[in-house]
């Protein structure tokens, strides 16, 4: 079965998330 | 008995050159993208340095402009295809993301208006474009394609309805064309009017979010205006994103009455099958905001994360627009859109305004 990208998006988003909550990804500078 | 799945030796090459095949193009998003991050703060600390007032061009539009410059002169290489493509992708992460800055009660007040809005605008988008295409003899079908396009969401919608209304390759890269063109052209002007009409973050973000077509091009026009008109653009858009299905279906059924598409048998299957689910995301992402999930680092983390996928995107718009390729698709269906996106461009402007009024600000 192949992800449609909606879904892809929605798990890299979800993945991005969880870096920030365990605090792997902090201060992501703009 | 146990049955391991392992994926056989050409499976898993094929997947490896499907991601390889990407890279080079993803590679060019983030050069173009942050070439215009660069400009923007280059140019504000001439200004600084200088001391002189330069106008404020945001990263959006030179990340656009230096997309379109490298595909309309030099042109983008074949390498390049398959990566920048992952533009739209960008965008929904960049979505999903966006939910954190948004609380659940405001996504149900604003997108409520939106979605009033969203209903009306359907109606007068189908009618303009309906009586447009009759009057310029396109195709019915093509006609049916734009009304859509210019209805809900541009590309994705043309492209949904295309199998189900079963309409020509022909007609349907016309009506891509027609609304691409139309998205490039109101990435410029809408900021102008909204200026021009010292419209507030809230209204200016909802009438791009009603009036552009292409998501991308929504996020674009509001982000150019301010931070805050980008969320409500991409939070209008969003809403009418999610209309897609009902109408989608609904001229299905209408083509199938006219006997020219097969019959939907599963119309809730449909449905889902055609719901934008990064919506879905978006939502999630949002209820976890409303209920305190993110601390406020976390949040300015999440919201940056979604800026700089929003970069990748607007580069994406700029590298994917072939000016040439459009001119040679003809005049007809172009004039049918102008006066079409005119019209409702103008309406929804009329509609907000009223809105404004009573639920904005």
């Amino acid at each position: 079965m192949t992800l449609s990208r909606d879904w892809l998006a929605v798990i890299a988003a979800a993945f991005l998330i969880l870096l920030v909550k365990l605090g792997i990804a902090a201060g992501i500078p703009w | 008995m146990t049955i391991t799945v392992v994926p056989d030796a050409p499976a898993r090459a094929s997947q490896a050159r499907r991601i390889a095949a990407v890279i080079p193009g993803i590679a060019l998003l983030a050069v173009v993208g942050y070439a215009g991050k660069l400009a923007e703060q280059s140019i504000a600390a001439y200004g600084r340095a200088h001391h002189v007032t330069l106008p404020n061009i945001e990263y959006v539009l030179w990340a656009i402009i230096f997309g379109l410059v490298v595909s309309n002169t030099t042109g983008v290489p074949k390498i390049f295809d398959a990566g920048i493509g992952t533009y739209e992708f960008w965008l929904k992460t960049g979505i999903v993301l966006l939910g954190a800055r948004f609380l659940l009660g405001d996504v149900a007040r604003l997108g409520g208006v939106s979605l009033a809005c969203v209903v009306l605008e359907l109606a007068v988008s189908i009618a303009v474009m309906t009586a447009l295409g009759r009057a310029f003899k396109l195709p019915p079908k093509l006609t049916s394609l734009l009304a859509i396009g210019a209805s809900i969401c541009g590309v994705s919608a043309i492209i949904a309805a295309k199998g189900a209304i079963e309409a020509e390759d022909e007609d349907t890269s016309y009506a891509i064309a027609a609304i691409l063109a139309l998205g490039a052209v109101s990435l410029f002007v809408f900021p102008i009017v909204g200026h021009a009409l010292a419209m507030s973050d809230h209204a200016y973000g909802l009438w791009v979010g009603l009036a552009v077509d292409n998501t991308a091009e929504a996020t674009a026009a509001g982000a150019l205006y301010s931070e805050a008109a980008g969320r409500f653009a991409v939070l209008a858009k969003t809403t009418r994103n999610a209309t897609i299905g009902f109408v989608v279906l609904g001229y299905a059924l209408h083509w199938v009455r006219q006997g020219g598409a097969s019959d939907i048998t599963h119309k809730t299957a449909f449905l889902w099958a055609k719901f934008p689910k990064f919506v879905l995301g978006f939502l999630a992402v949002s209820l976890l905001a409303t209920l305190g999930a993110f601390t406020r680092a976390q949040t300015a983390d999440i919201a940056n994360l979604s800026r700089w996928a929003f970069l990748f995107t607007f580069a994406g718009i700029g590298l994917r627009t072939d000016i040439r390729a459009m001119a040679r698709q003809g005049w007809r269906p172009l004039i049918v859109g102008i006066a079409g996106e005119c019209a409702i461009a103008v309406l929804t402007l009329a509609m907000i305004a009223g809105a404004a009024q009573r639920f904005l600000d």
